[in-house]
């Protein structure tokens, strides 16, 4: 008897398990969308719902872009870093794209930060926080 | 840098091309399969055109949609042409995917040139109309198997029945009433169950997708299901009408039935064409309810 009920409850455990899956969505990062540092990060952590692969990630400052280098070849991860290179105050447009490698979507948003500039007031960085999506 | 909005006009016009022309190529080797022996040999000839020529198209579609997604990773056309994102794409499923279709639509085109396709061509089109369940929402589902037998199941009965009516177009247009007939014979007493499993499979998934059905009105993923399901349900009510009215006529020798269903052919391919732009839009823009 617990022989035959053995598949059905492999079947039902394997059904239940699913979990729903969407889109690859940005959960958070660091800085933090919005956030305002007193110092300049030294590197931009993307933390994702599920694992990607980051393509595309440009920073710009007053319209300048900041050249920043993403590592194409990386394997996919829920978390990616990337190293900034000495920032300035100013406030600071970060757009990113990847794909996830669950569903084979593409996955894009862009969320801002401030760096506040040395010669005024310190100012406190808030925890991180999710990054709206474009 | 382009608008967001062209990347997903074109991955959706792109992969509707890509579905119509897959299930095109694949059913049309299913109903030689099956049906093969009771057409002219003039309409076989098409059908193989409609075989070659669907397979062409599929894989010219495919690598297209490989290089607009990595056109939408770019953000920007040169993007379709940058190796590194190429690969990126191509290593997150779409290379799987491609690998198999393709080998699957040659092995199908190259046995649909004999009279009666062989068991390996039958095979490749079972391959080449799968071949979808190898990425996208089902295959992301942990485990994933059982999402992908249903998937499989669903995709070969979407083959059989979508790609059965350019088929079934070729032999009704040329008014030989009872080879119609015993085709349209043929096509119906398969379908009973191929559109049996195509439902029961189509909604199993489903719930293991969106967990509640309630989420068919809730979220955007489920009103778009629900606008395909519309679609489905009118395929279904002119599917019944050339089974249980036209078929019957077609079998007494009434050549007007003939008309009639050529005018129903017409309209299950609109519908088809609608179904597929829709599976297409919701796959690409939206997603099952994401945890987080």
């Amino acid at each position: 008897m617990f022989k035959h009920l053995l598949p059905v409850a492999a079947l039902v455990g394997m059904i239940l398990a699913c979990p729903a899956f969407g889109h690859a969505k940005l959960r958070s990062s660091a800085p933090a969308a919005d956030a305002r540092l007193s110092a300049a990060p030294k590197s931009l952590t993307l933390t994702f719902n599920e694992e990607v692969r980051l393509a595309v990630l440009t920073l710009t400052v007053d319209g300048k872009n900041i050249p920043v280098t993403v590592d194409r070849g990386a394997p996919a991860a829920s978390q990616v870093s990337v190293a900034l290179p000495a920032l300035a105050g100013g406030k600071y447009q970060v757009q990113w794209s990847a794909l996830s490698v669950d569903d084979g979507h593409v996955s894009k948003g862009a969320f801002s930060f401030t760096v506040a500039d040395p010669a005024t007031q310190p100012v406190t960085a808030p925890a991180a926080a999710p990054a709206k999506p474009r | 840098m382009l608008p967001p909005g062209i990347w997903d006009a074109a991955a959706i016009a792109d992969k509707a091309i890509d579905y119509a022309a897959t299930f095109g190529a694949a059913g049309a080797v299913f109903f030689l399969g099956y049906g093969g022996s009771l057409i002219a040999s003039a309409d076989r000839l098409s059908i193989r055109r409609v075989v070659l020529g669907s397979s062409m198209l599929s894989v010219a579609a495919g690598a297209v949609q490989i290089m607009v997604s990595a056109g939408s990773l770019g953000g920007e056309a040169a993007g379709m042409l940058d190796g590194s994102l190429i690969h990126i794409v191509w290593q997150a499923g779409a290379g799987r995917t491609n690998v198999i279709r393709a080998i699957g639509l040659l092995l199908a085109a190259i046995g649909a040139s004999s009279d009666r396709p062989p068991w390996w061509a039958l095979l490749g089109a079972a391959m080449a109309a799968t071949s979808f369940a190898w990425a996208g929402h089902a295959h992301s589902l942990h485990p994933n198997l059982l999402p992908m037998l249903l998937i499989g199941v669903h995709l070969l009965a979407v083959a059989f029945w979508l790609g059965a009516l350019a088929p079934l177009g070729i032999v009704a247009r040329h008014g030989d009433v009872p080879r119609m007939a015993a085709c349209a014979a043929r096509f119906g007493s398969s379908a009973v169950f191929v559109v049996g499993g195509l439902m029961a499979a189509g909604l199993a998934l489903l719930w293991m997708l969106l967990g509640d059905f309630n989420e068919l009105w809730r979220s955007e993923y489920g009103r778009f299901v629900m606008l395909k399901l519309a679609f489905v349900a009118g395929l279904l009510g002119l599917a019944a009408f050339n089974k249980l009215r036209l078929t019957p006529r077609l079998q007494d020798g009434d050549s007007r039935a003939l008309r009639s269903l050529r005018m129903s052919i017409g309209l299950e391919s609109l519908l088809c064409v609608l179904i597929l732009a829709v599976t297409a839009a919701f796959t690409t823009l939206t997603g099952p309810a994401a945890p987080g």
